[in-house]
């Protein structure tokens, strides 16, 4: 039997389609189920109908949030038979898209809103878009927006850094942080190092990755260091991709002066993540599934949900609710069982419905 | 019974894995063909259509004047025919365009941008302050002064006295909006890392249709402050204390011009290849009044009118 479905799975793969349940994901950590355990369950406010159409992260050929997206709307309609749902989960890049132009209610990001999208939703609303933060990116998920890890060669003895000291290296303007850093020795380094620059790596600095650490280490500023090296697609002799994080990697591997922004999911033995702080004074902590859901660990991603709510206006009720759905117990538990993500915890959850109130 | 378990387990999985979410359908009248374009391109698009619905009784085109990157979301969720913009689509765009329909969005060059109009997808014009002596700079002084690891002197470029003895100021557009992308393509590679101990940027206003001059007038601005200052603008932006360099960049017939693009399904409907077609083959002179764009070269209109045989 077993192997009638692989070949029906390998079908559906010729097909272009891929069995999320298969291998997209891993199964839950015990930090993700009791973080998932301790949050509210979901309670009804009021009764609400409508039709709900999502825009978002997804891809016609890879399926990887069709699953959660149809548990999310089956069980919310055991609560709310009165919501019907749609899914326009054709990609990240069309779902601002998709909410600006009025085909839809609620764009599923897959990655933080990009500049141009929002200036475009800015232009056809009049406002900006609302954000609601429903999921922690994964630890090293493909496609589940995996932590950001900086790198360094095996033999630099920098042990840490903090938020602050990242933005005095990556950035020009430093909006939060007061100066640059460009040698070893500003970072605290001795003897040999000391004197040595510092050669950054990154992904393209106007694309999606590395929008995320400008929002989230360069203080929104899109003034990278003018000495950093970006990595850009190649294609292998035999056809395939050279991974842009497996190529950021290698080449801090090959340079010890080197420091790259990638994830462990490209991780070699001449290579170290260094543990991070949102401040020098704070806890420097290694990514892990429980520093991400605490948000211990600074660079973790969140996975915002837009919509179109005009500025002092509530949002749409069935949308609002539909929303704190996903944001419960039982929403949560659909989103660790069902894609890559990680749960937000309790105090996260209930901050994100603020605009929901 | 084990014919039933594989049955309904195979079920499951495909459940799983049924990936394909249809395209949107076209949310739009059924006798109508929707333009989605900028406040620039407007009024030259709507004498097109005039002309249109006069030689095709029957046959009705509504222009919606609502910004670039609006009017590309309206192409991708098919709330548009015809995506008409100042400019080239960014690639998320056409990656949106892409992921929904399946296969990618047709790309028309339809016309040329002016030099001699602000806001009309223009190339790029170098701007100093009037009282500066330097009339010409070439494209690889642009990058040393906006992008070189070394601060540049005047006198680097050639100008004496004083002022030779002065930094270079460099402005330009937001690198990260539309006419400081257009720079930074066309003049650096789409390079993004500049050198911004010494750059300023200038924000380009948010407007609901992009018909905004603003921007070149902050640009033109700062430059008649400044005499030590060089801005990149995109538009004409030249006022009486500021002059435009020679360069090959500001040469209208030069290599680097605005194109204007139609973006549509490779599927054109038949209003929409007539649309285009009209476009490309109208006389000059109906253009230049009241939206300066430039008909294509002979050689380019011919091609593009092959392409929608």
């Amino acid at each position: 039997m077993i192997s009638a479905i692989a070949l029906l799975l390998g079908m559906q793969s010729a097909a272009g389609a891929e069995s999320p349940a298969v291998h997209m994901w891993p199964a839950p950590s015990p930090v993700a189920l009791q973080t998932v355990a301790s949050l509210p369950p979901y309670r009804p406010r009021a009764r609400v109908s409508g039709h709900i159409v999502i825009w978002g992260h997804g891809s016609a050929t890879r399926d990887f949030m069709g699953p959660l997206i149809r548990r999310w709307s089956a069980e919310f309609r055991r609560y709310q038979p009165g919501v019907t749902f749609e899914n326009r989960m054709y990609g990240t890049s069309s779902a601002i898209g998709g909410l600006a132009v009025g085909g839809g209610n609620i764009a599923i990001l897959g990655e933080e809103i990009s500049p141009d999208a929002e200036r475009m939703f800015e232009r056809a609303r009049g406002y900006k878009p609302t954000k609601v933060e429903i999921a922690n990116g994964s630890l090293a998920t493909n496609y589940f927006d995996y932590a950001h890890q900086i790198f360094v060669n095996r033999a630099n003895p920098l042990a840490r850094l903090s938020l602050q000291q990242l933005e005095e290296i990556f950035g020009a303007e430093h909006r939060c942080a007061p100066r640059n850093i460009r040698t070893w020795g500003e970072l605290g380094l001795k003897g040999a190092w000391a004197n040595r620059p510092i050669h950054p790596y990154s992904w393209t600095t106007d694309e999606d990755f590395a929008l995320f650490l400008r929002e989230r280490a360069l203080c929104g500023s899109h003034r990278w260091n003018p000495a950093t090296s970006e990595v850009h697609p190649i294609q292998k002799p035999d056809g395939s991709q050279y991974d842009l994080g497996q190529q950021i990697v290698d080449r801090v591997a090959r340079d010890p002066l080197g420091i790259g922004i990638s994830n462990q999911r490209f991780a070699r033995p001449d290579v170290k993540a260094l543990p991070l702080a949102w401040s020098a004074k704070g806890t420097y902590v290694a990514a892990t599934d429980a520093s991400l859901i605490s948000h211990q660990y600074p660079l973790v991603r969140i996975i915002p949900a837009f919509i179109d709510r005009r500025p002092g206006q509530p949002a749409d009720p069935a949308v609002a609710e539909f929303l704190r759905f996903i944001l419960s117990r039982e929403g949560q538990a659909a989103l660790i069982e069902q894609s890559g993500y990680l749960p937000l915890d309790a105090k996260e959850a209930d901050e994100a419905q603020k605009w929901l109130r | 019974m084990a014919k039933v378990k594989l049955g309904l387990a195979a079920a499951a999985l495909l459940a799983c894995t049924a990936a394909t979410v249809p395209p949107p359908a076209r949310d739009l009248p059924a006798n109508a063909l929707v333009i989605a374009t900028t406040g620039q391109l407007a009024p030259v698009l709507r004498k097109v259509a005039a002309d249109l619905e006069h030689r095709r009784p029957g046959v009705r085109v509504l222009v919606e004047p609502v910004g670039s990157d609006v009017a590309m979301s309206d192409l991708f969720t098919h709330r548009a025919d015809l995506a008409i913009i100042g400019r080239a689509a960014f690639d998320p765009e056409l990656k949106a365009f892409q992921w929904i329909f399946q296969h990618p969005a047709a790309a028309w060059p339809v016309l040329e941008g002016s030099s001699s109009a602000a806001g009309h997808s223009a190339a790029v014009r170098v701007l100093v302050n009037a009282a500066n002596p330097i009339r010409e700079i070439s494209v690889r002084q642009l990058d040393l002064i906006f992008r070189g690891g070394k601060p540049i002197y005047w006198r680097d470029l050639g100008v004496a006295g004083a002022l030779g003895e002065r930094s270079i100021h460099p402005i330009m557009p937001d690198t990260e909006q539309g006419s400081g992308r257009f720079i930074r393509q066309a003049l650096f590679g789409d390079a993004t890392l500049f050198a911004w101990s010494r750059v300023k940027e200038i924000a380009e206003p948010i407007h609901r249709d992009g018909s905004d001059d603003r921007l070149n007038k902050r640009l033109a601005a700062a430059v008649a402050r400044d005499p030590q200052a060089i801005a990149l603008a995109s538009g004409a932006a030249a006022g009486t204390r500021t002059v435009p360099l020679e360069c090959p960049v500001c040469d209208p017939s030069g290599v680097i011009q605005r194109t204007v693009y139609a973006y549509s399904d490779p599927r054109l409907r038949p209003d929409a290849n007539a649309f285009l077609r009209l476009l490309v083959t109208e006389t000059e002179d109906r253009l230049i009044d009241p939206a300066p764009y430039r008909q294509l070269p002979p050689q380019a209109a011919a091609e593009l009118l092959k392409r929608l045989r």
